[in-house]
């Protein structure tokens, strides 16, 4: 990694930008840990169960804001806005036809991509947080990075995929490859071969260089690994992998709307406009992640189909669409995503630049 | 008795005792049992087994029976399931709660024939049926008076027949064993709106090896044919970036037709599943580029 400048390295600050992108993982982890493996309990499924309200919903809905709020929007991105929601609507239909014959593959097509689209978010927020901070990163160093995020995923699809029985998602069920034992193991080296990689690399380049890089470029890899590998034993932790990961993406995606409402509105950097904007948005999202998960699946079922059996269905499908959405609309290399990604909260909240530096 | 009010009282479910007739009203709720062979609905009889029927019912509303399987499927006498402990999904702590031991309400109203649900319990004690349950495949007066008999099966003898063709004896190479993917607690009107899933005379893969491919696979090829001649004919119209995307879409429709066609049989050929592992995370990875400019 080449170092050029460190200036606005986190969204709001270091405190809230550590807690989303991976300090509650790693906090949690340890309260989780302390407590002792176990089958997972009421309380974390009851508290899981609060949490999709008001962050995992309204981060699936946040994409959708972000990619249908506006004509240009959906002028920019056609087949991701229209085409694609009419294939996917036809894959629901066939589902609910054919419930043996499709349904079960539908949803494990979701369930396998739904961690790989975590690992992308994972390396992008660390490629993110890299060039914030002012690091390039070589081609080389990006392999590595890509090689330890996405073996992790791979890691754990491979152990959970190595057995022979079934998954229930919802009311669906579906079957397990049968992906023979050595798989894990190869994968599983790969991680920490990565791992040990990135590691050399910080190393030397802190002894070189007589600098440490700012964890938070790492840390998201670093929870992801807590995530797929280490919790494993750990169900009552795994229930709030998806609310984590929600977390590091609200973060990333609140900052960036607040940026573009000002820069279309031409809105004065203020408290107000944080706290309204905020409030408009969090609300809109609450209410977008209540119809995709809540609404959508009963009007499924009143066509006459057990509700588990459409909300595993339509979730899936709501999912598998957010996950091309998300890769539509969030390359780094987009020029008009460059900008905004860089936005710093003070430049929003109406601060001074000295003020923030001295915070 | 004469003929009509004989007819009456078997139209609400009227059974044999000791020679004589009882009429019995089944509970509102229906127990419905979902299987990969086809739905079954049983009706459940209160008057005759209050606890047990309870109990029955809470432990499908919370669901207990999801993913219980039947332990043993013996021809002509009975299809037993498992204890919901032993079941394929783990149980929540709260689930867990709801099964409690039941003290025997054995009775004669419902004797053990063909149909029947009754609870199973362990031999020596009377009062140790919690979850475990047997639908008789035949008559058996030997098990009257010594288990619980709480229902009796409304719809689904097809089903039944599926199920005891299929006894599934654990051994090397056998099939998992026939599981009840959800049982549900419904009243009449709910039951009429859940569309039953009708027995099903093969399993997906079996259907294939039949050499017949599921009517599906030609949706799948249709819609592939529809973006490619999508993409055909606004060639001259339209960028590189959504002909790209429509190319994707195409490859992607293909992709999950395959992952379907051979996820059932991959297992047993190790490499086959190491292909499409890796085929998965190929597709996933090109998915990326999906609509993206360069």
């Amino acid at each position: 990694m080449t170092e050029h400048r460190h200036d606005g390295l986190y969204f709001v600050n270091a405190w809230i930008d550590f807690m989303l992108i991976g300090g509650v993982s790693l906090f949690g982890y340890a309260i989780i840990t302390a407590l002792g493996p176990g089958p997972r309990e009421a309380w974390a499924t009851s508290l899981g169960g609060m949490l999709v309200w008001v962050v995992n919903w309204p981060h699936f809905s946040a994409t959708n804001f972000r990619l249908y709020r506006s004509r240009p929007n959906v002028a920019q991105f056609p087949l991701t806005a229209i085409a694609l929601p009419l294939v996917i609507l036809g894959a629901v239909a066939a589902s609910l036809v054919w419930q043996d014959a499709f349904a079960p593959y539908f949803v494990k097509l979701y369930a396998v991509w739904s961690p790989y689209h975590f690992s992308g978010q994972t390396l992008g927020l660390s490629l993110l947080y890299a060039r914030r901070a002012g690091l390039t990163v070589d081609p080389k160093e990006r392999l590595v990075l890509s090689t330890f995020v996405f073996g992790t995923f791979a890691w754990m699809i491979a152990r959970l995929e190595s057995g022979a029985q079934m998954f229930v998602y919802h009311g669906v069920r579906y079957p397990s490859l049968g992906v023979p034992e050595w798989v894990a193991t190869l994968m599983g080296a790969a991680v920490w071969v990565a791992g040990g990689l990135i590691v050399v690399r910080v190393v030397l380049g802190a002894l070189k260089k007589r600098r440490t890089y700012p964890p938070i470029v790492l840390l998201a890899p670093a929870a992801q690994l807590l995530w797929f590998v280490a919790a494993r034993a750990y169900p009552n932790y795994t229930e709030f992998v998806p609310f984590f990961h929600a977390l590091q993406y609200l973060l990333v995606a609140w900052a960036l709307q607040l940026k573009e409402r000002m820069d279309e509105t031409d809105a004065r950097p203020a408290p107000e406009f944080v706290a309204v904007e905020s409030a408009r948005w969090l609300a809109a999202n609450i209410a977008g992640g209540a119809m995709l998960f809540y609404v959508f699946p009963r009007l499924a079922a009143a066509c006459g189909y057990p509700l588990a059996m459409t909300t595993g269905i339509v979730l899936a499908a709501v999912q598998i669409h957010h996950f091309f959405v998300d890769g539509v609309i969030w390359k780094l290399r987009d020029t008009r995503l460059a900008s905004p990604v860089h936005v710093r909260f003070s430049e929003l909240w109406g601060e001074s630049r000295a003020e923030a530096a001295a915070r | 008795m004469n003929s009509l009010a004989l007819a009456a009282l078997l139209a609400l479910g009227a059974h044999a005792a000791d020679g004589t007739l009882t009429p019995l009203t089944p509970a509102p709720e229906r127990l419905l049992l979902r299987t990969s062979k086809g739905d079954m609905v049983f009706a459940l009889y209160p008057d005759v087994a209050p606890k047990h029927v309870a109990q029955v019912l809470a432990l499908a509303k919370a669901g207990v029976f999801d993913s219980v399987y039947f332990e043993r499927v013996l021809p002509g006498f009975i299809a037993q399931t498992c204890r919901a402990q032993n079941r394929t999904l783990p149980l929540y702590p709260d689930q867990l709660k709801l099964i409690k031991p039941l003290p025997p309400e054995f009775n004669k109203t419902l004797p053990h024939r063909r149909g029947m649900l009754s609870m199973n319990r362990h031999p020596d004690k009377p009062d140790s049926a919690e979850s475990s349950f047997f639908i008789v495949l035949g008559d058996q007066p030997g098990l009257n008076g010594r288990y619980t008999t709480f229902g009796e099966l409304e719809r689904g003898e097809d089903v039944l027949r599926a199920i005891e063709r299929d006894p599934r004896k654990p051994g090397p190479g056998a099939l998992p064993p026939l599981e009840i993917e959800h049982a549900l607690a419904l009243d009449p009107t709910a039951l009429k709106a859940v569309r039953s899933r009708p027995p099903a005379a093969a399993a997906p893969l079996a259907a294939t090896a039949a050499g017949r491919p599921p009517l599906w696979t030609a949706a799948a090829l249709v819609v592939m044919c529809l973006f490619g001649s999508a993409a055909f004919l606004i060639r001259n119209h339209a960028s590189t970036r959504t002909l790209g995307a429509l190319g994707l879409l195409s490859t992607l429709t293909g992709a999950f037709a395959l992952y379907a066609l051979w996820v059932p049989s991959a297992k047993g050929h190790p490499w086959g599943s190491v292909a499409i592992f890796a085929a998965t995370l190929g597709l996933f990875k090109l998915m990326n580029r999906f609509e993206a400019s360069r």
